[in-house]
């Protein structure tokens, strides 16, 4: 058979056109299959992987900031500590999965601890806040209440005679109140409450014995005001002059005519608090005495003096009754010449057991008095009560 | 015509992991890691707690971050925001470090300050005891204060002991208590020596 030449050659045109088609198709069937396969396959995955606790993790982290914001980690460390312990897990967990084939990661296990996480979290943040407030107001109480005592026991020493005893232990109570007082405001409340603590007992101690040395010493107050009215009037009665210590304001009242003449400031012995028991005990003596004689000049050693009858009859029976009783030893011995004399001024009680006054008031007072004057030497005559609303109103 | 099929394949395959396998900041992971660390040693924890805390939230948010990049798929994967916010972790905690250095320094000077004003005070303190007045007992009320100046001096030991271990702060609260205590006596002698001479 005899092809023309133009079909043979529209043939072989056609022929060409078909097989480049052909290969053109190949091509993109051959592009096609590795990245449909490529698709399918992350689809697959996509579809059969599970997803990871993202928020829940997320919300557990936040939960922990805020309860260490809260200072969980002072006030409910226990709580944070678990919390943050199953926090760690709980990213541990995922970090596993996550070294997995995504299709065999499970997060069951991740939910758990994060849910775990933050209901611990929770629980720090809010015990934190209420530990914190209720720690804030009774650091704030306790360290009010130390600071009242202690400010009642520094008026009391300041008053009394207690320096010895109770001062030495004062001082370094004192300082860790006031460490504690910079810890509270710093608002580091478990160091305050540390340094209260640690001084609370001691504080109350003193308290106590404070309390008892003043309740003691006030007992005979409703005596030592009758004696104060009877030198009150008998000055009336005989218009004259009497005298009237009072140790614990360290006060001479001149009482002339039955009224108020003067007052001097005295100072007395080192233990003048209570009344004096026996020679050598430098106690200033509590009673009703008369001027015995006057001294000046050469025949005193300060300045001028009114040496009065200590001990009297009741000092002696009282003496007696005590040795008796065994309170002091039975060779122990009165003791005497108690005096009101001058040489005071110094600012402080110094003297074995005398009322001392300052020069000046002392030639007063030795101009008013005479022999046979009437000295009562009395406690107090404030009584404790008023004493404190003083301290109160301070 | 298949070696153009298969040199095609594997230039998409290679496309797909060059951009798909992003690189862990482990480096940068672990240097802010250590610089929390480092910043803790010197006590950021105690001088600056609200920015060390912020700090270590930081460093965690980011852990859960890299955590949720590795979660995803290879080739969607990226550590670029992760690496600049690790980077700034170290950087912040660097400075923060500098800052407890520099607070530190500033509450150890000032406790140093306070100490000298303390240690003068208490020989003032002892100055004024000689020339207070005395009785023939008197000496006995003095002793009372004298105490009080020997529990400030045992003090003074104890903050060197402070300021040698680093605790500035406690060092500082027990200066002032101590100080405080030493202007009351001081005041107490003045009032008394005072007291005479006006009489």
């Amino acid at each position: 058979m005899f092809i023309k030449p133009w079909l043979a050659r529209a043939l072989f045109k056609k022929n060409r056109m078909l097989k480049g088609r052909s290969l053109n198709f190949k091509i993109i069937v051959l592009i096609s299959i590795p990245i449909i396969t490529v698709g399918l396959l992350f689809g697959t995955i996509r579809l059969l992987k599970h997803n990871p606790p993202v928020a829940k993790i997320e919300e557990g982290r936040k939960i922990i900031a805020k309860a260490i914001e809260a200072e969980a980690d002072v006030y409910s460390p226990k709580e944070l500590k678990l919390a943050e312990k199953y926090w760690k897990q709980a990213m541990d967990e995922w970090k596993l999965n996550n070294s997995k084939t995504a299709v065999f990661r499970k997060f069951k296990k991740t939910t758990a601890l994060a849910d775990l996480a933050i209901e611990n979290a929770k629980i720090a943040k809010i015990k934190a806040q209420q530990t914190k407030s209720k720690l804030r107001i009774e650091v704030e109480k306790r360290i009010k209440e130390l600071k009242e005592t202690l400010k009642y026991i520094e008026f009391a020493t300041s008053k009394l005679p207690l320096n010895h005893s109770i001062r030495k232990k004062l001082t370094p109570i004192s300082i860790i109140l006031h460490e504690a007082e910079m810890a509270y405001t710093r608002k580091n409340l478990i160091t305050a409450m540390e340094k209260v603590e640690s001084i609370s007992k001691k504080v109350v101690d003193l308290n106590q014995i404070t309390t008892e040395v003043l309740h003691d010493y006030f007992k005979d107050f409703n005596q030592w005001v009758n004696l104060n009215e009877e030198m009150k009037n008998w000055s009336k009665t005989n218009n004259s002059v009497s005298l009237v210590v009072d140790k614990f304001s360290r006060k001479c009242i001149v009482y002339k005519a039955g009224r108020k003449h003067k007052e001097f400031d005295v100072e007395l012995s080192v233990n003048w608090l209570g009344d004096k028991v026996q020679s050598g005990d430098r106690a200033t003596p509590e009673g009703k005495y008369r001027v015995t004689k006057k001294k000046s000049g050469g025949k005193t050693t300060y300045h001028k003096s009114l040496e009065i009858d200590f001990p009297n009859a009741e000092d002696k029976l009282r003496f007696e009754q005590e040795k008796i009783k065994g309170i002091i030893p039975r060779n122990s011995r009165i003791g005497g010449s108690i005096a009101i004399h001058g040489g005071g001024g110094r600012g402080i009680d110094w003297t074995e057991g005398c009322v001392a006054l300052e020069n000046n008031d002392m030639d007063k007072l030795f101009s008013l008095c005479s022999v046979g004057s009437p000295v009562a030497i009395v406690g107090s005559l404030v009584s404790l009560d008023k004493i404190f609303e003083e301290f109160k109103k301070e | 015509m298949k070696k153009i099929v298969f040199y095609i394949s594997a230039l998409v395959l290679m496309v797909v992991l060059a951009t798909g396998c992003a690189k862990l900041p482990q480096v940068e992971l672990d240097a802010a890691k250590a610089s929390l660390e480092s910043a803790k040693l010197v006590d950021a924890n105690r001088y600056f707690p609200t920015e060390f805390n912020v700090l270590q939230d930081s460093l965690n948010a980011v852990t859960v971050a890299l955590e949720t990049e590795k979660s995803k798929t290879f080739f969607s994967r990226s550590y670029d925001v992760i690496t600049e916010k690790l980077v700034k972790i170290s950087a912040d905690a660097e400075v923060l470090k500098s800052n407890v250095e520099e607070r530190k320094a500033q509450v150890r000077a000032e406790v140093q300050e306070s100490l000298v004003a303390l240690t003068s005070l208490i020989d003032a303190d002892k100055a004024l005891l000689l020339k207070a007045p005395k009785g023939k007992e008197g000496k006995a009320a003095l002793e009372a204060i004298q105490t009080d100046i020997t529990v400030i001096e045992a003090s003074v030991n104890e903050i060197n002991t402070l300021i040698s271990n680093g605790d500035y702060i406690t060092a500082q609260d027990k200066v002032n208590a101590s100080k405080t205590k030493a202007e009351a006596i001081k005041a107490e002698l003045e009032t008394a020596i005072a007291k005479v001479r006006k009489r």
